[in-house]
């Protein structure tokens, strides 16, 4: 699981964790004592969701603001590790 | 003079400046250097902006002056939660990850509250992503309960309760996904309210779970959270989740009056386990709206004792989702040795988070996980709505339900740190109100022998905060709770 969310322990970190997600994983299960057979889901709390709107360009002048928070840049690039290797 | 000054509600300090008593610069001054002298034994602040606010205090001076688009908000001093995005005002969300980062633009609630004239005096601690009950999950150090400084001030916007109630700042803002804005204001005696889900607009809020959080309130009184509401509730075309419905003058509902109103008190949140301070507090409250010409009556929500799971599948799941972004490319913490990128997201992602966090982002990824979606997530989904099918009915027989807001009087510093499930189960009253997109306040309500706040909890219908307000207001009217200072 660690490794699906791109997390990574040292082995004595992951059986501290190990341990309470099972533990959380255990509680959750008394949700099963219920039949909830013929129940629709609830995936938002209020079911009308509002007006889409037009698909417009509103804000242009943050590019450069938001460039300034990368941890590693070019100019106006993002640099990240070389993920294509050299023929 | 400076220490009375910052003592007062909202509402009568905007009165001051109206009648031009005290300029918005002496009232900024006072506040900063109450911050100064006592924000050392509390550590409510994760960063203080004196000079913004100093330059934005002679701003609301010249407005009042001029009477140019006056607000009851004008010239007043607040400080946010940290998870709030402000235009070139370092925020973290509490978090490692996040240390440095400098937000292009303001999110829709605080760009209401700067165009009303209010005055940041800074960026307030909370549990790191705002995933605590406690705030000793922020990396920038636990806050401490101004009312005892061996006691937790609740989670997570406890920076915010603290600084409110030992008069750091006039009001603030914190958002709730769990309790976060109501079992906290318990802790310290402050009025906390969450809105309606969708009521405030989630734009620039730093997102934990999508289908939960709602901005809300922290304030004095009664009277400043409705003043507080007038200012940011309202649809907004950048929340596609935002209720597109009128806005009602909230004020107009601080009557005090509660005569011909049905309260609802339900059978499940007086069970075994909870304290008996703050169950004979909460029934002292009942008789006391009994008393003011209410109609109280028992009722009963079924499935209060799944909430707890089921919000700890369902808000583990979403964080998981919203917390991929943190990568360490974008913005945020990148770790200074990998191997490559998927060693730079893990290690960057691994330092930078905190453990709390890490706990929640592995449930959440193995309950959407393929093989276990039906069995956790859909299956909570499912539960979810059977525990809006109760207060649906519930809302039937009654205007609105009075329960406690938390369990226990706030708990000791270190004291549930070690057991997330025990720490879970403080927000066991006000988790099913947002997991059912309904509006809660939380109002002080007593203190424990020990010299604790209690606080009660009032739900109501959907979009009905003016109910809530109503009450709220006949019960603080009938007590003296809310004026209680702590010893700082």
């Amino acid at each position: 699981m660690a490794r699906l969310a791109r997390l990574s322990f040292p082995e004595k970190e992951l059986a501290r964790y190990t341990e309470k997600v099972t533990a959380v994983l255990e509680y959750v299960k008394q949700l099963n004592d219920l039949d909830t057979k013929g129940i629709e889901p609830t995936s938002h709390a209020v079911e009308v969701l509002g007006k889409p709107r037009e698909d417009v360009v509103c804000e242009p002048a943050l590019a450069d603001g938001i460039i300034s928070n990368a941890p590693a840049r070019d100019e106006m690039f993002y640099q990240v590790p070389r993920v294509i290797e050299e023929s | 003079m400076t220490d009375t000054i910052c003592q007062k509600s909202l509402s009568s300090i905007s009165q001051m400046l109206k009648k031009g008593e005290i300029s918005s610069y002496e009232l900024t001054r006072a506040f900063i250097d109450r911050i100064e002298k006592i924000d050392p034994k509390i550590n409510s602040f994760i960063l203080k902006t004196p000079d913004l606010a100093l330059k934005q205090a002679r701003a609301a001076n010249d407005r009042i002056k001029k009477k140019e688009n006056l607000t009851p908000l004008t010239g007043i001093p607040i400080a946010l939660k940290d998870i709030f995005i402000t235009k070139d005002v370092e925020t973290t969300c509490g978090s490692k990850i996040l240390k440095g980062y400098i937000p292009p633009y303001s999110g829709t609630a605080v760009q209401k509250l700067l165009d009303a004239g209010t005055v940041l005096l800074g960026k307030l601690n909370m549990d790191e992503f705002a995933m605590g009950s406690s705030n000793e999950h922020s990396a920038f150090g636990p806050v401490k309960n101004p009312w005892n400084s061996g006691f937790v001030p609740g989670g997570s916007s406890g920076g915010s309760t603290a600084a409110v109630a030992a008069d750091l700042c006039a009001a603030s803002l914190g958002t709730d996904t769990g309790g976060s804005v109501r079992q906290p204001s318990s802790c310290c005696s402050t009025v906390g309210l969450k809105p309606t889900y969708g009521r405030v607009s989630r734009y620039g809020i730093i997102a934990f779970a999508s289908s939960l959080d709602q901005v809300g309130p922290i304030t004095k009184d009664v009277t400043d959270s409705a003043i507080m509401m007038n200012a940011i509730a309202g649809h907004d075309s950048n929340d596609a989740t935002s209720i597109d419905a009128p806005v009602p003058d909230y004020t107009k509902s601080l009557i005090a009056d509660v005569k011909g109103l049905t309260i609802g008190v339900p059978k499940e949140y007086f069970v075994e386990g909870i304290d008996s301070e703050v169950s004979s507090a909460v029934r002292a409250a009942e008789d006391k709206f009994k008393e003011l010409g209410a109609n109280c009556i028992g009722i009963s929500l079924p499935h209060t004792k799944y909430a707890v799971p089921t919000y700890y599948i369902i808000a583990p799941a979403e964080c998981s989702a919203n917390l991929a972004r943190y990568d360490g490319i974008r913005f945020g913490h990148r770790s200074k040795e990998w191997e490559d990128l998927t060693d730079l997201y893990e290690k960057s992602r691994t330092q930078g988070f905190g453990p709390e966090v890490t706990l929640r982002i592995i449930v959440g990824t193995y309950v959407l996980s393929s093989g276990y979606y039906d069995a956790y997530y859909l299956k909570a989904q499912k539960v979810r709505t059977l525990i809006k099918q109760d207060f649906f009915a519930a809302f039937k027989k009654c205007d609105a339900i009075l329960t406690p807001v938390m369990p226990t009087p706030p708990f000791k510093l270190g004291e549930k740190l070690e057991d997330p499930l025990t720490m879970y189960l403080s927000d066991i009253f006000t988790i099913p109100v947002n997991l059912a997109g309904l509006p809660g306040i939380s109002v002080p309500c007593g203190f424990s022998k020990a010299g604790l706040p209690i606080g009660l909890q009032l739900i109501g219908k959907p979009l009905d905060e003016q109910t809530l307000i109503r009450i709220a207001f006949t019960y603080e009217q009938a007590t003296d709770w809310h004026k209680k200072k702590p010893p700082l």
